[in-house]
């Protein structure tokens, strides 16, 4: 309160000494107050979709069946018993066998634990990519920027999909060079690197590096965009005005801002990524036999799939299913985290 | 009959958070040739109690829940908007009524042309030719200020300046002769300069059409400018209403008085430049959320003249007459002075005190 | 406008070079050549299709020689598997076919999925739209060389109606297009919705709707266009993978499309020919890309095109 010269009104009344302040009575705590971080806000909203609660719990059960399903069967998924040949469901075989008398079950779980592994890897390996990428381009702007970006639009208008197609040929062999650096790190850990039965594996790294390599294009003008936006703010500055570096800047502080669109975007990856390693599958390029992913089930079950169709329905429910979880939890997240969103 | 009465109007919104009473029982009127300033907070149900006139509300999760809105005809039939049909409300926008919203770049459709948006209103309530409605619609930018209409008819809104793009609004709004005008803070995305020439256009409108016109600002300087009666809302409600003349001299709602000291002083003529500057003093506290307003008057939290029965029931709205406050007759002329208070002690709101207590030091 | 296809397609012009240099580097880097096959052949006879092809020079020399003959008369070379026919006969004759496929995957596509994707939002939360959405949502999960025998399965074996493979009159093509056009499809529904429930929020929707103008003319005249900028936007990235996976659609149907050649080509070591079809593969979606990017223009009148 300012102080006046104007006398006070009852200047001639003795008045008793006065409160400090006129008391007003507090404000109640409006409930819009309660904790409403973005992130909380975010994952109320999610809980209160349906159908990606459903599909997160239908995933997380995937993934340990995936897990746990060839550790409890009897069946091993490269227990070849050609006697018996392909077989419906049974008793025995509650998905039935393969061509070559293997147990579906157990060859459709594990191949969940290769589809899963490939595209969280893959994903990640984009992610990673991706988010160095983007982050250091939109931070550092001007040149550097312009050329980063220029290089991404020009490999988007590329058709990748050739260049994976010829990376799995080419270098998904055991003539490469990176079969030998392949071999070399794993003599650290078994007798017998170049044994054949190593092989498979090689092959799926060298698919998680390719499938990985895909979507990091997208991943990194998301990053981008989400960067240059943020650099600008306060915060930033106040960062940077303790001494943070500019790694630090990009890391620390603007990327863990820029994270909604960024986790939206990965969810919706993973299953595209799938699809791409199913794709590679059926094109021979992707996992080999004796492995499995769902990927190489469907295809080679498309291809029996009038005379034994148990051998394309299993493996394709899981992988559609899968799929399915994760474009809804994916939707879902973003309507979450769309700072649009209003309660009208 | 005056053109447009609007009576108990309610407007709630049904949320997963509760029901939401946006416009929480609202009377006001407004005839041809007058400008009605509706001012408030955001939150206050300004808008909305606008664009459910024109039942523009989206449902879900919005409704109509009570009350009536009355447009008069020039032929002296009254209809009631709340319940005309959807059909009949689309003949009566854009034609007998009209709306301008707050930014007019994000009114404006971006991917059409100035000259599509402005014709097709013509087209569809007049049932002009393209060529008739491109006349019309020239010679009405050019009545709105804009130079060279010609060439800015062809233009996409992105190629004109913010003012511009406000004239071309408040053109389309006009083309079809509206008896009302609701004009949805017409100003606030704008310069002050060109502030004051919209506002100047929109007088020159009242003044020559017959229209009438409601104002709907947070801005008491676009209030004092332009309106013929001002209505105060809070929290879904009007808790004041008087001509601008008597508002301005004689406020008498705690929140009115609290809104118009909030105003910095900007300095007069005669400023000293010795004297000290006057504090800022913003009103304590925040609105209620209208999911969840409080038992008794919504600004009782807040107000420091509140006394016990403010915080138990909500006051009903009472005439101004001398220094105290008396139960509505009935009879009262729309331009009565109504105001929505307990509190009786003129003095002891004026001077932002509860009422029985000595003034504190240093009020004004 | 002609002056920017102009400037793009110049453009092109360089990235392809890149793209091939790689490519042709990478091919001849690794180890195995199109004449080391699994059965025994003896080693002058290997040495002298080596030589016939030139495949023994240093690998910058063949380089040269390979764009030289390219850029003068436009010729990619003869291939290593089909001796008698040159890259360009078999890219002559497998690129309508694959276009074909492409152009009119991508067609129904859009025909498909812009309708359902515009119903959903303006239904939004009703039935119609759950509806909509779960079969684009469907389309999006199910692979392509699943659906194909499912496809078959049912309207070739059980009820007669459609081919079963080849590419020979517009009955073969109904399946490989209809697999070809669901995931994109699907996409497109789930992006025009999208866009359309955007554009419907917007405040210059309010303002037709205030002006009186009835609701279908508003999401037609006014709604429509800014919602389909995402599906334009895709446009080009989903003609390139429309007209990839269909080498998937191409294998299983035997078409004798591009796509079938690139991969044998790729598993055979047949240098020109993956050279050639990636080049052609590369320019096209690149010119795709840039008519998307007019067309996109032509919609956002605040786009410029540089």
């Amino acid at each position: 309160m300012s102080a006046s010269s104007v006398p006070s009104a009852a200047a001639s009344v003795p008045r008793a000494p006065l409160p400090p302040t006129v008391p007003v009575p507090a404000a109640p705590a409006s409930p819009a107050e309660e904790g409403s971080s973005l992130w909380r806000d975010a994952w109320r909203r999610l809980k209160k979709n349906r159908a990606a609660v459903v599909s997160g719990f239908i995933l997380i059960a995937l993934v340990l069946a995936c897990i746990l399903q060839p550790e409890l069967s009897h069946w091993r998924y490269d227990q070849a018993e050609l006697q018996v040949g392909a077989t419906p469901p049974s008793a025995d075989h509650w998905m039935g066998t393969d061509y070559f008398g293997r147990d579906l079950m157990a060859r459709t779980f594990f191949g969940g634990r290769i589809s899963f592994a490939v595209g969280i890897i893959a994903t990640f390996v984009s992610f990673v990519i991706g988010v160095s990428w983007g982050g250091i381009a939109g931070y550092a702007g001007g040149r550097l920027d312009a050329l980063m970006m220029r290089f991404v639009d020009v490999l988007f208008t590329f058709p990748f999909l050739i260049f994976v197609i010829l990376l799995m040929v080419f270098f998904a062999n055991d003539q490469t060079f990176l079969y030998r650096a392949y071999t070399s790190v794993l003599s650290v850990f078994v007798a017998h690197p170049k044994d054949p039965r190593y092989f498979p594996v090689f092959q799926i790294i060298v698919v998680f590096a390719a499938l990985g390599s895909i979507s990091w294009l997208t991943m990194a003008r998301i990053v981008r965009g989400q960067v240059i936006a943020l650099r600008s703010q306060p915060f930033v500055e106040a960062a940077r005005s303790i001494g943070v570096g500019p790694a630090g800047l990009v890391f620390r502080h603007i990327v863990p801002n820029a994270l909604g669109p960024i986790i939206v975007y990965t969810t919706l990856t993973v299953p595209s990524v799938m699809l791409t390693e199913a794709f590679l599958s059926f094109l021979g390029l992707g996992t080999q036999e004796p492995l499995s992913s769902w990927g190489l089930l469907a295809a080679s079950g498309a291809e029996s799939m009038d005379l034994y169709p148990w051998t394309l329905v299993f493996p394709a429910v899981f992988l559609a299913l899968t799929l399915f979880c994760f474009n809804f939890l994916g939707d879902g997240l973003r309507d979450a985290l769309d700072p649009k969103a209003r309660k009208d | 009959m005056p053109l447009f009465t609007v009576e108990s109007l309610a407007t709630h919104f049904f949320t997963e958070e509760g029901v939401v009473r946006a416009v929480d029982g609202v009377s006001y009127v407004v005839d041809r040739g007058e400008v009605l300033g509706i001012v408030g907070e955001s939150g206050s149900g300004k808008s909305v109690s606008s664009l459910s006139a024109m039942r523009l509300i989206p449902d879900p999760p919005g409704r109509i829940v009570g009350g009536s809105i009355l447009l008069e005809g020039a032929d002296g039939k009254v209809e009631n908007l709340v319940t005309a049909s959807e059909r009949r409300m689309q003949q009566i926008r854009g034609d007998r009524v009209a709306m301008i919203f707050q930014d007019p770049m994000t009114s404006l459709n971006p991917y059409l042309k100035v000259s599509e948006q402005l014709c097709e209103v013509l087209e569809l309530h007049r049932k002009m030719s393209r060529r008739q409605a491109r006349d019309r619609a020239i010679s009405m930018l050019t009545d709105v200020g804009i130079p060279d209409p010609s060439r800015r008819f062809d233009d996409y809104p992105h190629q004109l300046s913010g003012g511009m793009r406000q004239r071309v609004m408040i053109a389309m709004a006009l083309l079809c002769d509206p008896e009302l005008l609701f004009a949805d803070e017409p100003t606030t995305a704008l310069d002050v300069t060109i502030q004051a020439q919209i506002l100047e256009l929109l007088a020159e409108r009242r003044d020559a059409g017959n229209l009438g016109i409601v104002l709907i600002t947070h801005d008491l300087g676009v209030v004092a400018r332009l309106a013929d009666r001002v209505a105060v809302m809070y929290a879904g409600r009007i808790v004041e209403m008087a001509t601008a003349v008597a508002l301005f001299a004689d406020p008498r709602h705690p929140y009115t008085i609290g809104l118009r000291r909030s105003l910095p002083d900007v300095g007069s003529e005669d400023e000293d430049e010795d004297a000290p500057r006057a504090r800022l003093r913003p009103i304590r506290g925040m609105p209620p959320s209208l999911a969840k307003v409080p038992a008794g008057c919504a600004f009782a939290p807040r107000c420091p003249s509140a006394i016990d029965v403010c915080h138990v029931e909500a006051p009903p709205l009472r005439v101004v007459k001398g220094a105290r406050l008396v139960v509505l007759a009935g009879d009262e002329d729309r331009s009565a002075h109504v105001v929505r208070c307990w509190v009786d002690d003129a003095a002891a709101v004026r001077e932002q005190r509860a009422p029985g207590h000595a003034p504190a030091e240093g009020a004004s | 406008m002609f002056a920017f296809l102009l400037k793009r397609l110049l453009a092109i012009i360089p990235t392809l070079l890149v793209v091939a240099t790689l490519v042709f580097v990478l091919v001849r880097v690794v180890p195995g050549g199109p004449f080391d096959s699994e059965r025994a052949v003896p080693a002058e006879v290997v040495a002298q299709l080596n030589a016939k092809y030139d495949l023994d020079a240093p690998v910058h020399r063949q380089y040269f020689r390979w764009l030289g003959e390219l850029v003068t008369t436009g010729d990619l070379g003869p291939t290593f598997k089909y001796p008698n026919r040159t890259v360009n006969e078999i890219i002559a004759v497998s690129l309508p076919v694959s276009m074909q496929l492409g152009v009119l995957a991508t067609i129904l596509a859009v025909l498909i999925g812009v309708p359902l994707g515009v119903i959903g939002a303006v239904k939004q939360n009703t039935w119609a739209d759950t509806l909509a959405m779960a079969t684009a949502m469907l389309g999006v999960s199910v692979p392509r060389f699943v659906l194909a025998p499912i496809f078959v399965l049912i309207f070739s074996l059980n009820l007669y109606w459609l081919p079963v493979a080849r590419w020979d009159s517009w009955r073969h093509m109904v399946l490989p297009v209809l697999c070809s056009a669901l995931p994109m499809a699907a996409y497109i529904a789930r992006l025009a919705r999208g866009g359309m429930l955007e554009v419907i929020r917007s405040d210059f929707v309010r303002m037709a709707r205030a002006k009186g103008l009835s609701e279908r003319r508003v999401i037609i005249k006014h709604a429509l266009k800014g919602g389909m900028l995402p599906v334009v936007s895709y446009l080009g990235p989903g003609f390139s993978s429309t007209l990839v996976g269909s080498i998937v659609i191409e294998k299983y149907f035997n078409i004798p499309g591009m796509g079938r050649y690139f991969v044998e080509a790729a598993l055979n070591r047949d240098y020109n020919l993956v050279m050639g079809v990636t080049l052609v593969y590369g320019f096209v979606l690149m010119f795709f890309n840039a008519i998307v990017d007019v067309a996109y223009s032509l919609l956002d009148p605040r786009v410029e095109l540089r």
